[in-house]
């Protein structure tokens, strides 16, 4: 076995890296509580404009979650084209990027339903739909959460994690079945 | 641990790094400016992801054709 002087730097790059994630988890977390809060100068923000900054950040993490997501796709789906000898057997192969496939884009689908429904209680004054969508929002990105954590995207989770979190907060119950 | 797998390493570390801070830079000037697009403005009409899988079958199917 070769002797390498920095034998350890795996270590030293995972330890890095979870550091940083951390960082950046925590300062996602600060940021949107400033934000929805309003202690950060944002005080005059409406109950309905917080909503929106809320859903405004969790867009702009589902995109740069996507961006990422795309690029590891491509990756193994065309490393198991390489090793497949059938289309079933690719098909099996990459069913977990299939699935992280539709869990975005149902977590796309609930972040423009959450939109329309905060819309409403702009219009309205109204928040009774935003919290009914919000907990369909809040399941739909558990789901796409568990499909990233089955096709080993975990460093990539903890801004999606915050979002989740957020999505919760503004929830009143559990999403109905089959309004996912 | 070979020289390039270092490197490799480096970049990914180097990726993980700017897109958490783009994402940062993104709220901070969001906050700044008190500027909360909605949502179909931010959100892409297809996702990176839909159009990947979406060109990796037809690779799949064009490879194995009608045999499979």
């Amino acid at each position: 076995m070769t002797r390498y002087p920095f034998a350890r730097m795996d270590a030293l790059f995972d330890w890095l890296r979870a550091g940083f994630l951390t960082v950046v988890r925590l300062a996602v977390v600060a940021l949107l509580l400033l934000a929805v809060t309003g202690v950060c100068g944002c005080g005059d923000l409406t109950p309905p404009e917080r909503a929106q900054a809320a859903l405004t950040t969790g867009a702009d993490v589902v995109v740069a979650f996507d961006a990422e997501a795309a690029e590891r796709l491509t990756a193994a789906t065309e490393e198991a084209l390489r090793e497949a000898s059938s289309l079933a057997e690719w098909q099996g192969r990459t069913q977990p990027w299939k699935r992280l496939t539709i869990a975005l884009s149902a977590t796309k689908a609930a972040l423009l339903t959450a939109q329309a429904a905060v819309n409403v209680w702009k219009a309205t004054g109204d928040d009774a739909s935003f919290r009914s969508v919000a907990g369909c929002l809040a399941a739909q990105l558990e789901l796409l959460y568990d499909a990233a954590r089955s096709v080993d995207l975990n460093d990539r989770l903890a801004s999606l994690d915050t979002v989740v979190r957020l999505a919760a907060a503004y929830t009143d119950g559990l999403c109905p079945e089959g309004e996912r | 641990m070979k020289a390039l797998e270092i490197i490799e390493k480096v970049v990914d570390a180097a990726g993980v790094i700017d897109d958490g801070l783009t994402l940062i830079g993104g709220l901070v000037r969001r906050i700044r400016e008190r500027k909360w697009d909605q949502v179909d403005e931010v959100l892409p009409v297809s996702l990176k992801t839909e159009l990947a899988m979406a060109a990796a079958e037809e690779k799949a199917r064009a490879k194995f054709g009608a045999s499979s």
